[in-house]
């Protein structure tokens, strides 16, 4: 079993958990790691070296922000037969990707370089998600593709229906009890993220962030359109001056994919060419 | 590319105020393309994003005058909604006046027209006939 993986623009938190916790038994017979910048030499050469689909499985995490990084990943898709594409970052362009909001051209996510086997969202993916996926690998069967449905469907807290009074920021307060975190005016990514985390955060606590990936590209404004709807129209005022960040908040984990980006480069390009 | 102005009308008043103009015989931009919806309140914002992304110069989104909606509440959502979608395109860097709304009433056809005209001269520069 060789294995390569590569960090691009990540946070390291992603291969790090799949190291430490939970590698399927299978991955650990004759496991030779040819390729591993964080912890061995990081030379290209190494990888220039080996022959074509010589690697058996390359493991990707982090968005591709320079042309090293874009070239290094294509050597990786030439050399592996197998690639896993790990993380936010590397599906959907991540935290690093809310560069978007201020640059020109942020980081793009992997998936929109090279073509993956398998892709593992979560920022960090939950190990059993991580373990299905590699099981999955592993046995060369694919996952068994349904549509996918909201985070809400596996969210514990009591759905009512409700008017949201006002947009409250998530701090401060003690939000672990309670109904639907949307009616407590807090902002919760759950109606528009793909679940399969079985609601971890909400479970704890936490509003849903978005981290298993948008139900559609356009989700960050299915988000403000329930929102908006959800307000009452005496409190629209206050809600517009309460939603301080809304790239960031409703955006938080695609905007790298975002059509509106896409649209703002493709406006400036029109006005270059002008 | 052709400029073009998307309009989303909602089917009780806009709508109406479009056809009413149609007995006018007054003439609209060529860009513009209008589109029947039930209300202004379902106009979600990825449609718009959808519409922009694929080349519309403006969107705007008709519907009944203030207080008037059809189904009690549709056209104040769509307000506040897209007030808080210009906030989003002014964080992102993009013109937020290439979204308009307009309330107007199933009898203003006049009015109808020279919203859409005023639009269109602003995204366009070309101005109404009349």
């Amino acid at each position: 079993m060789r294995l390569a993986l590569y960090n691009a623009l990540s946070c390291a938190g992603c291969d790090l958990i799949f190291f430490l916790e939970d590698l399927p038994e299978a991955f650990w017979n004759d496991l030779e790691i040819v390729f591993w910048p964080e912890v061995c030499e990081n030379r290209e050469e190494i990888l220039s070296h080996l022959p074509r689909g010589s690697l058996e499985v390359a493991f990707v995490c982090g968005a591709i922000r320079t042309k090293d990084q874009e070239r290094l990943v294509l050597s990786l898709r030439e050399r592996a037969r197998k690639l896993v594409a790990v993380g936010s970052c590397a599906l959907y362009g991540g935290i690093p990707g809310l560069l978007w909001e201020k640059e020109e051209e942020g980081p793009r996510p992997v998936t929109e370089i090279v073509s993956c086997e398998v892709a593992v969202p979560g920022c960090p993916p939950e190990p059993k998600t991580l373990k299905a996926s590699l099981e999955a690998l592993w046995e060369e069967k694919s996952l068994e593709e349904t549509s996918p449905r909201p985070v809400c469907d596996e969210c514990p807290r009591l759905r009512r229906p409700f008017r949201i009074n006002q947009l409250v920021r998530f701090w401060g307060e003690d939000f672990s009890q309670g109904d639907c975190f949307l009616s407590l005016g807090v902002i919760c990514a759950g109606p528009v993220t793909k679940s399969g985390c079985e609601a971890a955060c909400l479970k704890a606590g936490y509003p849903c962030w978005g981290c298993y990936g948008p139900l559609d590209r356009q989700a960050g404004e299915r988000l403000l359109s329930a929102l908006a709807s959800g307000v009452l129209p005496a409190k629209a005022d206050e809600f517009l001056e309460n939603l301080v960040d809304p790239v960031g908040t409703l955006f938080r984990f695609f905007l790298a994919q975002s059509p509106l980006v896409r649209l703002r480069k493709n406006l400036e390009d029109e006005k270059d060419s002008a | 590319m052709r400029p073009r102005l998307i309009g989303f009308l909602c089917e009780w008043c806009a709508a109406k105020a479009l056809e009413n103009m149609a007995h006018k015989r007054l003439r609209l931009p060529d860009g513009f393309m209008p589109l029947r919806v039930n209300c202004s309140g379902a106009v979600e914002l990825s449609l718009i994003t959808q519409a922009l992304y694929e080349g519309a110069s403006g969107v705007l989104v008709g519907g009944c005058p203030k207080g008037q909606c059809h189904y009690r509440e549709g056209n104040t959502r769509a307000a506040i909604r897209l007030r808080a979608y210009r906030r989003l395109l002014e964080a992102l860097g993009l013109p937020p006046d290439r979204i308009r709304a307009v309330w107007v009433g199933s009898g203003e056809g006049e009015r109808l027209y020279q919203a859409i005209w005023q639009f269109w001269k602003e995204l366009t520069g070309e101005a109404s006939p009349l």
